[in-house]
């Protein structure tokens, strides 16, 4: 596992009013690895995802990106930031107007590459989600699962340090959700980029994840690698969690085989 | 400092903004202008088509439609025999009325010709009057008649000016030349504003003596203490409006049908709070008596409260007549009338005079009157005529007694001598002149016999009020004043009689003397006797001044003559013609028309007499106030300062002046449509986007607590200031101008179009945030996701199609 700290999060807190989504999150994420987070819905996840590249504007709290404090950043000093952190959003969030490639192209264009390469990086990332034949459609010519890999294209084509996915299946109904995490699981084992994943699915987090954290009520209440999770969770929503695995014996029986090989406490914290 | 090409040279949304705003504005501008000069255009072309060009016409000839046909026979006569050379064409029918436009021939326009217009054409059948559209001319519109005659004369000593006249309210100046009329209107508004007129109005009821004389001591008032260049009384009696004649016609009915009604007085109960408007009821002609609670009957009377004084209230009755009403039979109890329908409670007792009975009644009593007075007159003519004949009858026996005294005299001096100087004669004389007095005496008496004063001969007839009753007693008088000449002989005839008694004694035993020897004592005693009672009828007859009476007779009866003149036939026709032509209305008509003029004149301001003074510039109307306080001892008067007239375009001018008002109005309402438009078509999409981009409320503004509910974020103020600006740039570029709104209005209503677009603008132009986020995430500008994303997201409007240049991604087209 790399030690070279890619991003930090530091007293992390937003609030809305009165409600407090986010109270003091603290994130270490190393170059290359993968963090998964994981918590019931509401728990401030994906607003905490979100604070990342600050579409949603923290509250207070520290956020640094490869040495830069994108918490004190302005506008316009965000902007080649965010060019190299990739963001895969839930609802896809497709400009409708554009076709496929245009909507991955969006972004090349717009970070000064010119025009060929701009299309060459294009074609390589719907390549990569395997919509290569379909880059003309228009998103609403296409599946929900279809257009999630081109949201994928478009945050891959900028080939960026750093993924952030905000639960990318939670809009697809199951059979949809399988060709997205296929992608998904591909790109992670392939690309070596650091990624921090938001997800409900537990058997892909525990297939990919470096490390988990769970989170509940705003807060991350339990921290570790799965094997070290998922032995012996110390809170509640560890144990939930623990019984959904259970429950999904058929796919995850090596998986859980791992994780009950793995000595008790190792690398273990607790909120 | 930005450097304003620097910033021109940017790639900035501001840029892009402002660069809509000042496109938006001009093509605002642009459409509202265009749209109100079409529409000016095409109602000038309208109006030329009807009036005709400028100078083109002379006059619009109005006739009624029905009669067309007939009036333009009549009209080529007119033209053929005052105007030839004249030339009309038909103008379009309004309302009912055909119109003509009539150019005269160049001779023809002359101030005494078009002064007296209407009077060569009102023999057209349907003849509705005319308009002047002569030109070029200047028109003074409503002149005060005094001062017409002075503008005219200072108009036409104006370079420019042809001519000047009057027509109706207005003096028109004909000018040369058209190029003259900007020149000529100063200089006519320069002489109006050297003149105004002061008039000094009295309300109505307030008497003045001679209208004329006030004038004239207000002039010299004002000459003394101002001492202004001009200050002359123009006021004119006949200037009256007609709406004043007919509101002091309504005041006058209404005097007339106050006195005409019956007048009711209400002793009112000491428990009565009653009050003026208030109504009361009576029993009237109903047979039922009227009991709290129950409900009005038709034939109740009712009486609206006029006036109360003290517990004594007066009013008019607005429902039934005292005609029927009998009050032995009916009870004269006034009850309170409740909501309009119910008895209520006992306020008092009602006395009723019925004034238009009262009125009959005088009439009937002046008719027999006339009858008896001519029957009067003559009676008493001869009456006084009698007297003058016993008058002369007492000179008569006057002379005969002092006649008989002088031969008693002498016949007693006769008997202070020797007896026998006593003869018979002078004793037969005696007895012969006693004799003639006593015939005489006779006379007298039968002539008084004959005077019969006519008194007592109107004792049918009720004293008779005004003229008539004058008369009357003037007829009563000349009869007192006879029998009174009757009365002063009365007594001397009494003594005369008893003087022929006398004389008849005397004369028997003058008889049976055998001779005056044998008697001479009893002779001596008789003629003492005698002679004593002569003396005595003498002295009374004499006391009475027979030239005196004769004189105060002839006075009576000439008098009594001139009455006996009178035609007391045409005088009692005419009364019996009053008596039929008197309205024949019942006491609820009478009431109800007061009301009805009442609720007519109530809010009208009745103006009484006036005076109208025409003064010089240097006369203001404050300082003139304290002088008539002085001058009238009265506060019970009001002044009015008005221009001698108002400077006013030619009728073409008003219209196109109409049009001009009608495209600025226009270009208005265009540029506030357009508005609107365009902030729902663009500037709603930029306030979803900035809400969206720079979320939160002004700190400041919340800094203030007005509450944030009532803050509008920053994109609502974005909203309000481009709605303002671009509806004030559009409405001011477009050349919009609506009645009663200032550009500052217009500004604010900009503003408030702004802040409605702001509220709804979720509703009028979504943004899709999921996108917005996305441009986000891939490291677009701001800038960069307005332009590619929201802009091309929204509707089709001026900033879709001026942002077309700034799109890398064309829809459908790829990059």
């Amino acid at each position: 596992m790399a030690e070279e700290l890619h991003l930090q999060i530091k007293g992390l807190r937003k609030s809305y009013g009165d409600f407090e989504a986010v109270r003091g999150v603290d994130l270490t994420v190393a170059k290359g690895e993968v963090v998964v987070i994981m918590g019931p819905s509401g728990c401030g996840k994906s607003t905490v995802i979100r604070c990342i590249n600050r579409l949603v504007e923290p509250s207070s709290g520290e956020i640094w990106f490869d040495n830069q404090p994108l918490h004190k950043l302005t506008p316009n000093q965000l902007v080649p930031v965010r060019r190299r952190i990739g963001f895969v959003f839930q609802n896809f969030n497709l400009v409708q107007r554009l076709s496929a490639r245009d909507n991955v192209l969006l972004g090349l264009v717009y970070a000064g590459l010119n025009k060929k390469t701009a299309r060459r990086w294009a074609e390589e990332a719907l390549e990569k989600v395997g919509l290569a034949q379909d880059a003309d459609k228009f998103p609403r010519e296409m599946s929900g699962g279809q257009q999630q890999r081109v949201g994928i294209a478009r945050a891959l084509a900028l080939k960026p340090e750093l993924m952030l996915w905000d639960e990318p299946t939670a809009s697809l109904d199951p059979i949809l959700v399988r060709e997205v995490l296929d992608v998904m699981e591909n790109l992670v084992k392939s690309s070596g980029t650091t990624m921090v994943i938001v997800t409900h699915e537990v058997p892909f987090a525990l297939r990919v994840a470096d490390r988990i954290e769970l989170m509940n009520a705003g807060q991350i209440v339990e921290s570790g690698t799965p094997t070290q999770l998922f032995q012996a969770p110390l809170t509640a929503v560890g144990q939930k969690y623990l019984e959904i695995i259970k429950a999904q014996h058929t796919d995850i029986a090596e998986i859980s085989r791992r994780i009950l090989a793995t000595p008790r406490n190792e690398g273990r914290i607790t909120a | 400092m930005p450097n304003p090409i620097q910033f021109w040279r940017q790639d900035t949304f501001y840029k892009d903004i402002i660069v809509l705003i000042l496109g938006t504005i001009l093509v605002g501008g642009a459409l509202s202008f265009g749209l109100a000069w079409t529409v000016d255009r095409y109602f000038g072309d309208t109006v030329t088509g009807l009036i005709g060009d400028a100078g083109q016409y002379d006059l619009i000839l109005h006739i009624r439609e029905d009669a067309k046909e007939a009036a333009l026979i009549e009209l080529d006569r007119i033209i053929q025999e005052n105007f030839p050379g004249a030339k009309y064409v038909a103008a379009p029918t309004l309302a009912g009325k055909a119109n003509y436009l009539l150019s005269l021939p160049e001779e023809s326009k002359s101030r005494k010709v078009l002064e007296n217009i209407d009077s060569y054409f009102n023999t057209l059948p349907g003849w509705n009057g005319s308009t002047f559209i002569i030109a070029p001319a200047v028109t003074v519109r409503g002149v005060q008649f005094g001062a017409k005659g002075i503008l005219i004369s200072r108009l036409e000593e104006l370079d420019g000016v042809k001519f000047a006249f009057i027509n109706g309210g207005n003096v028109l100046a004909v000018l040369k030349d058209a190029a003259q009329a900007k020149t000529v209107s100063h200089q006519v508004k320069a002489i109006l504003d050297e003149y105004r007129t002061i008039e000094v109005r009295f309300p109505l009821g307030y008497q003045v003596d001679d209208l004329s004389q006030t004038g004239s001591q207000i002039v010299l008032a004002i000459q003394d203490q101002l001492r202004p260049k001009l200050v002359k009384d123009v006021t004119l009696s006949s200037e009256t409006t007609d709406l004043n004649a007919f509101m002091e016609t309504l005041v006058e009915m209404k005097r007339f049908l106050l006195g005409y009604a019956s007048q009711v007085e209400i002793a009112l109960e000491s428990t009565a709070a009653l009050k003026v408007g208030e109504a009361v009821i009576l029993q009237g002609a109903s047979p039922h008596l009227l009991v709290v609670g129950d409900g009005v009957r038709p034939d109740n009377l009712i009486i609206d409260i006029l006036e109360i004084q003290g517990d004594v209230a007066r009013g008019i009755i607005t429902q039934g007549d005292i005609s029927a009403v009998d009050p032995e039979v009916q009870s004269l109890a006034a009850y309170r009338l409740e909501r309009g329908t119910d008895v209520g409670v006992l306020v008092g007792k009602t006395t009723i005079y019925n004034q238009r009975y009262q009125l009959l009644l005088a009439i009937d009593e002046s008719v027999k009157l006339l009858q008896e007075l001519e029957v009067m007159a003559e009676e008493a003519d001869q009456t006084g005529q009698d007297l003058l004949v016993t008058l002369d009858a007492y000179e008569q026996t006057l002379d005969q007694i002092a006649r008989v005294e002088e031969t008693l005299r002498q016949v007693n001096q006769s008997l202070d001598g020797p007896l026998n100087q006593l003869n018979q004669i002078d004793i037969e004389d005696v007895v012969a002149a006693l004799q003639t007095t006593s015939t005489s005496i006779d006379y007298l008496l039968s002539t008084l016999g004959v005077v019969n004063p006519p008194t007592g001969q109107m004792a049918d007839v009720g004293q008779v009020p005004g003229g008539l009753g004058d008369i009357q007693d003037q007829v009563v008088q000349g009869t007192q004043d006879l029998e009174t000449v009757v009365k002063n002989i009365n007594p001397v005839a009494q003594l005369l009689r008893k003087f022929q008694e006398r004389i008849q004694t005397f004369t028997v035993q003058v008889n049976n003397f055998g001779s005056l020897a044998e008697n001479s004592n009893l002779v001596h005693n008789l003629l003492g006797d005698i002679g004593g009672a002569t003396s005595s009828a003498l002295n009374a007859m004499e006391a009475v001044d027979v030239n005196a009476l004769r004189s105060h007779i002839h006075e009576i009866t000439e008098r009594l003559r001139a009455i006996g003149d009178l035609d007391t036939d045409l005088v009692r026709e005419e009364m019996n013609e009053v008596r039929t032509t008197l309205p024949n209305l019942t006491d609820e008509e009478i009431g109800r028309s007061i009301r009805l003029i009442d609720s007519y004149i109530g809010g009208e301001v009745i103006p009484g007499e006036r005076v109208q003074l025409l003064v010089d510039a240097s006369v203001q109307q404050k300082e003139v106030i304290p002088i008539l306080n002085k001058l009238l001892g009265s506060q019970d008067f009001s002044v009015l300062e008005m221009p001698v007239g108002i400077l006013e375009p030619d009728v073409r001018g008003l219209v196109f002046s109409v049009l001009r008002e009608v495209r600025s109005t226009i270009a208005g309402l265009v540029a506030i449509v357009f508005t609107l438009i365009v902030l729902w078509l663009d500037h709603a999409l930029l306030i979803n986007a900035l809400r969206c981009l720079v979320p939160g409320r002004l700190g400041r503004l919340r800094h203030l607590r007005l509450g944030e509910r009532f803050i509008p974020d920053l994109a609502g103020i974005y909203g309000a200031v481009v709605g303002g600006v671009i509806l004030w740039g559009s409405y001011t570029l477009g050349g919009g101008a609506i009645p009663w709104l200032s550009p500052l209005h217009i500004l604010a209503l900009g503003v408030l179009l702004g802040l409605g677009t702001g509220a709804l603008a979720q509703r009028i132009s979504p943004v899709s945030e999921a996108e917005l986020n996305a441009g986000l995430s891939l490291g677009l500008r701001k800038t960069d996701i307005l332009r590619e994303i929201v802009i091309p997201e929204g509707r089709p409007g001026l900033a879709n199609w001026l942002n077309r240049r700034n799109l890398r991604f064309m829809a459908g087209g790829g990059n």
